[in-house]
This record gives C-alpha cells, structure tokens and sequence, in this order.
C-alpha cells in the first residue's frame, strides 16, 4: 500500500442480506487486499467475524498485506443504558445496529472512537 | 435452539466423553501472558512447563497441550491444557525489528504467527472450555476480546475471563470485570501467582458438570 489514495465502499444493510456467508468473507478480505476501508451499516456476527480473522490470517503474505483492523459503532441509545448491554451490543446480538468499519491494518491513522461515532483519518 | 448448535452440542459432548481428560483452551491475543498462565498452572500441579514467555508478541506460534490434575477439596478434574498462540488481525514483521530481530527473523515470526492464529481459530471447536486471557493494563473491549468471547458464547462454550497482570500498577482490572460483567471473572497475576487458587475454583466450577 502506498497511501496516495484510499477507497472507502459505504455499504448498506440490504448488500449484505443478498450475500453468503463466503461471499461476505471473501468480498472483506478482496477488498482490504486492494486497500479499500468498508463501511458496514450493522454488525457482523462472532463466527463470521472469526472466519474473517482466519481468512486474513491466511492471505496475509508478510510483504503486501499485513492484515486489518476491525472498529464497530454500538448504536447510541442501547449503549448509554449500561455497560452490559454495551459488551451485547459488541457480540452483535443485534446484528441490525451500528455501524462496523474494516480497512486494512494501520490505514486509519488518529482514529478517534466516540460512544456513537468514529472519526477516521484517512492517509 | 437452532438445529445446527443441536449438532454442535452433541458432537462436542461425544467428542468430550471419548476424552478422559476436559480439554481447555487459553485463548487471547498476543502477550497478554497465556503461557505465563499455563507455565504457572503446570508448576501449581507438577506438570511440565508448557513454553517460552518473551515480551515480543506472537512467541507462542504453536499450541502446547499438556495433562494438568487439579485436586481441590474432594473434587479431583482430569484437564487437558492447550496453550495457543495468540489472535491477532494483523502481523507485521516491521513490528519485530524494535526487538533486534533481523529481517530474516521478524519474516519467519510473522510467517509463523499468521499460522499460529489459523490453528488457534481452528481449535476453538475441539475444546470443551476456555480461559480468556486479557491484560487488565490495556482496553478490554478489543475487537479480538469480544469476538473470542462472542465466538465461544455462540457455540456454547463455557469459558472464564481472565483478567491477568493485576500486579501492575498501571492495572485496572475493574474495567475488565465492568466490560465483561455477564461471564465469570477472576483477577489474577500469572507472574506472581497472585489469586491463582480463585481460578483453580472457579475452574473446577465452571467446566465440570
Ligand atoms: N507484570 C506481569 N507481567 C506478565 C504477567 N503475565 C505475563 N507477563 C509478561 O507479559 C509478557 C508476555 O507474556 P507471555 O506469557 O509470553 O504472553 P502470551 O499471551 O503467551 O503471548 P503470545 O504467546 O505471544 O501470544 C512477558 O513479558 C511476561 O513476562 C503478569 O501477571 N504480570
Ligand atoms: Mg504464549
């Protein structure tokens, strides 16, 4: 990667909700090759979220691709009420809130994480 | 309950019962101090020391089991311990190089390391239970914590949390416990041995039915 320019792909709810299971791990891992940060509205569950650790982990060839970085939003009003249910918004158990970011590693630099927002700094 | 975690509970609880031992994963992710843990358990119950401890990350790059009998009052639990290595998102050699790793080295490491992550996922569906390792001197809401700990919930895998390194004084293992209030938590120090027997307890409590 050399940083001149960087794609972000905003995707909405409905994008996803068309794909498999494979097609989702295989369209994050593509694109975070190719230097892109996805923007997801909602979040991906545990055992997706733990193929894609493990596909990137394999793809990731020491020179080109180091891997990526994973940020997810929790919606705001669930995540005031308590910490606990801040850690379920997290684990994703409503997968139809927030917001997930993934870009390759250490592209987004003074990345700022607020309770319902995150600043990215792209460069 | 959905047909496939009927499968998965059964298949695990066939695969349990043909083991003598309850095997458990240490899981967490890179040098929050899972073989610090293993070596102090293995030396608390006379089982040989599981690996090296270093403060580069990714030391670990292939698990390590290793028989641990923990007696505890009159209950008496056959464990299997597997040390894995540690879940990252991301290895960069370049990382290694600060350690006086030469390029050579830092390559293979991270070549290993990636490996390493790859078998410690794999493994997360051949345990019957798991201590989550987290340094309680660091943020505990990282991605990897809360897909380790929402990977293992989904799959119904008991598992206890882990704040380790309590010795620290820059350690906030209350941010530990307020991040992960739902599950069982112990607070200990692997290096000191600090609360060990806490987590002997709640081991023999937790993963023996
Ligand atoms: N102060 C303090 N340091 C600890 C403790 N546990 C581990 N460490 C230190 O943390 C560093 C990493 O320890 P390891 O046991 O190698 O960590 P790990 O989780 O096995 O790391 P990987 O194998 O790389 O995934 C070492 O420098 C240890 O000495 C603890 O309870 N207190
Ligand atoms: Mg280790």
């Amino acid at each position: 990667m050399t940083g001149e320019e960087i794609k972000v792909e905003v995707m909405a709810k409905s994008a996803l909700e068309g794909m498999s299971r494979t097609e989702i791990v295989d369209y994050v891992i593509e694109k975070a090759k190719d230097g892109a940060v996805i923007v997801f509205e909602g979040q991906l569950n545990p055992d997706l979220l733990t193929e894609i650790i493990q596909r990137t982990m394999e793809e990731v060839d020491v020179e080109e691709f180091t891997g990526i970085d994973i940020y997810v939003v929790p919606p705001k009003a669930k995540a005031q009420r308590s910490r606990r249910s801040l850690v379920d918004k997290l684990l994703g158990r409503r997968s139809e809130e927030g917001v997930t970011v993934i870009s390759p590693a250490d592209v987004l630099k003074d990345l700022k994480k607020g309770e319902d927002f995150i600043t990215l700094k792209l460069g | 309950m959905k047909p496939k975690s009927v499968i998965q509970r059964l298949l695990r609880y066939f695969r349990s019962r043909s083991r003598e031992e309850v095997r458990i994963g240490i899981y967490g992710a890179p040098n929050v101090g899972k073989t610090t843990l293993a070596n102090r358990i293995a030396e608390d119950w006379g089982a040989e020391r599981f690996g090296e401890v270093s403060e580069i990350p990714h030391e670990t790059r292939c698990s390590v089991r290793r028989r641990v009998r923990i007696e505890l009052g009159s209950s008496r639990v056959d464990f299997e311990i597997v040390d894995t290595p540690g879940v990252a998102t991301k290895v960069d050699y370049r990382k290694f190089l600060k350690y006086g790793l030469d390029v050579r080295e830092a390559k293979q490491r991270a070549k290993e390391a990636t490996r390493g992550v790859v078998e410690a996922i794999r493994m997360l569906k051949n345990i019957d239970g798991a201590l989550v390792v987290i340094d309680s001197t660091k943020d505990p809401l990282t991605q990897v914590n809360v897909t380790l700990i929402g990977n293992l919930e989904a799959n119904e895998i008991p598992f206890i949390v882990v704040a380790n390194k309590i010795d620290l004084k820059e350690a906030d293992p209350s941010a530990v416990e307020d991040a992960f209030s739902d599950y069982p938590i112990v607070k200990v120090s692997a290096k000191t041995g600090e609360n060990m027997e806490d987590l002997y307890k709640a081991m023999v409590r937790e993963f023996t039915s």
